[in-house]
């Protein structure tokens, strides 16, 4: 089933009355796209490519210029509406600093509740289920900044949970986290995606971060590159490398071998397929 | 003599309340003339308050920092001499940008240091070029620079104080694959031409792997290690109890050679695999 929809998305921030179509700097062109409930996708695209901008189109934090963005059949437009978009997805963001508020980790969680003026019983359960689902219950009574990097951000997805989202939307919420850190957090967002069937959509620079994923699009200048698989999408290496990205290492050896004549048919994206098929190639 | 010799240096925050924390304790290091250096550890492993300390930020709260055969903090009023000569480029550097146009901000640095007009300009032209910021773009104003070009004219403004050491922490963070190679290359370049000292703080192991001579692993307040990038890369069991890892490549080599394949160990870059590979199967006859 459908959740998101994007028909025709154009978007600029430069201001309206100075704009005519033809002198629009425009920062997401023509783009459509669609993700079905309890996907798991990634976006990739250089700096400037758009990326955040779409994330923000996914809960109404900003709306289409042309072209239309629906969520859950909700169109974006709507402003009467876009409460209901944004009890429907939750955004996480890069740095988990900016993103906790209070001074105790389960209090941080139950603000987005409290916001949408839920019972207080009700919000105690929603708070430890929040808690528990990115393995932090333990940690309920600390205080946020004692956590490590990649704690706070699970807290932060906590915070998202609380509120019962049917999806979440990421931008590069590893790119501050050290090796642990991105583990812990990629190992979250899986969990919530396959277990309580969240939708996911997550922004990365981090290639071997979107090879977990079940489709991947490319962004380049606001406009959609390709998409498909991770297997169909990093198998283009060349186009990927123009494009300013990159593809895993094991993907990359393999297809480095493969130019210096080592036969290899299919590049593996995972150090362990990788090891499986060179083991083949060199034994 | 060493260029920087660094003694039981300990810092501890807040000390003497409920919160006292010991960020660096008892950290002994020799760093010689010319070596690239990577600095590894988890979030709060230290690595931040260590090098603030290297450009006398931070005084220590025990131990000694040796520049050159002097204590910086022999003459405390001189610490900023210190600071000209231990070059530090925090975490994004481009929301440091104050001035008016990109000269001015990337000449702020050599301004301090009391040189002549002339020299300033010749020090702001070549760290532009070692960024590789294009002249037209100087006399911009900084706000309206790419995210890219913003980092890279922040990165000139300590370059511009030819710093005998630069510090870099996480130089690399939030710019997209092809950003990371590039400002990477531009870094080791200005390294290999000039003969500098680099220091770099990264999480991504890949880059370490690619650019430094030397690694130093930092965990819970300690220095665990600090050896070649060869040698601190063979040891990734140790490394992933401290929330670090290896490169995805050394590990893939590794699992080969675990699997009884009779590779070199010690592989560091998708370019050292490949020819390690090809050699392997050219010696076998089979390419």
């Amino acid at each position: 089933m459908e959740f998101i929809r994007i028909e025709n998305l154009f978007f600029t921030y430069d201001e309206e009355e100075n704009t005519t179509p033809e002198n629009a700097r425009y920062v997401v062109e023509d783009l459509s796209l669609s993700i079905n409930k309890g996907e798991f996708v990634a976006i990739l695209g250089h700096n400037g490519s758009g990326k955040s901008t779409i994330a923000k189109q996914l809960n109404a934090m900003l709306t289409p210029t042309s072209g239309k963005v629906y969520i859950d059949g909700i169109d974006s437009s709507d402003e009467d509406r876009a409460y209901d978009i944004r009890r429907r997805v939750g955004l996480v963001l890069q740095n988990p600093d900016n993103q906790l508020v209070a001074s105790v980790v389960e209090e941080d969680v139950a603000f987005g509740p409290e916001n949408l003026g839920i019972e207080p019983r009700e919000i105690r359960d929603r708070v430890d289920y929040a808690l528990k689902a990115v393995d932090m219950y333990e940690h309920r009574l600390k205080a946020p900044y004692k956590l490590s990097g990649g704690q706070k951000q699970r807290v932060a997805i906590a915070g998202i949970i609380a509120m019962r989202p049917d999806c979440i939307v990421l931008d590069e919420p590893t790119a501050m986290l050290d090796p642990k850190g991105r583990d812990e957090v990629m190992q979250t967002i899986t969990k919530l995606n396959k277990e309580n069937g969240i939708t996911i959509v997550m922004i990365t620079h981090y290639m071997e971060e979107s090879v977990m994923t079940d489709r991947v699009f490319v962004i380049d200048n606001g406009r959609l590159l390709t998409s498909g698989t991770p297997d169909e999408v990093f198998s283009q290496v060349e186009l990927m490398k123009k494009h300013r990205l990159d593809v895993p290492q094991a993907t990359e050896l393999c297809h480095k071998l493969r130019a210096c004549g080592v036969e290899i048919d299919m590049l593996p994206l995972t150090d362990n397929d990788c090891v499986d098929m060179l083991r083949e190639v060199l034994i | 003599m060493s260029l920087l010799s660094i003694k039981d240096l300990s810092f501890v925050y807040s000390q003497g309340t409920p919160f006292e924390h010991t960020a660096v304790d008892s950290v002994s290091l020799d760093i010689e003339q010319g070596e690239f250096i990577g600095i590894i550890g988890h979030t709060g492993s230290g690595k931040s308050t260590f090098v603030q300390m290297l450009n006398g930020l931070l005084k220590p709260s025990s131990g000694s920092i040796t520049l050159d055969g002097v204590d910086i903090w022999s003459k405390p009023k001189e610490i900023r001499q210190i600071r000209f000569k231990v070059g530090l480029v925090f975490q994004y550097p481009e929301y440091q940008l104050f001035e008016e146009t990109v000269s001015k901000d990337i000449a702020f640095g050599p301004g301090n240091m009391g040189l002549s007009e002339d020299v300033i300009k010749e020090r702001v032209l070549q760290a532009a070029k070692f960024v590789d910021l294009r002249a037209d773009l100087l006399d911009k104003s900084p706000f309206d620079l790419s995210g890219g070009e913003k980092r890279r004219a922040a990165i000139a403004g300590v370059i511009a104080m030819d710093p005998d050491i630069l510090i870099l922490d996480e130089p690399c963070a939030g710019l997209d694959p092809m950003g990371r190679d590039i400002l990477l290359s531009q870094i080791y370049n200005y390294h290999k031409e000039r003969g500098n000292t680099v220091l770099l703080v990264s999480h991504s192991m890949e880059d370490v792997a690619d650019v430094c001579d030397r690694v130093m692993v930092m965990n819970r307040s300690r220095l665990e290690m600090y050896d070649t990038t060869e040698k601190v890369f063979s040891r990734g069991d140790e490394l992933s109890s401290m929330g670090l890892r290896v490169p995805q490549i050394t590990s893939v080599m590794d699992s080969l050679i675990n699997s009884g394949i009779p590779l070199n160990k010690g592989i560091l870059t998708v370019d050292q695999a490949v020819m390690e590979i090809t050699e392997y199967l050219k010696r076998e006859g089979r390419l």
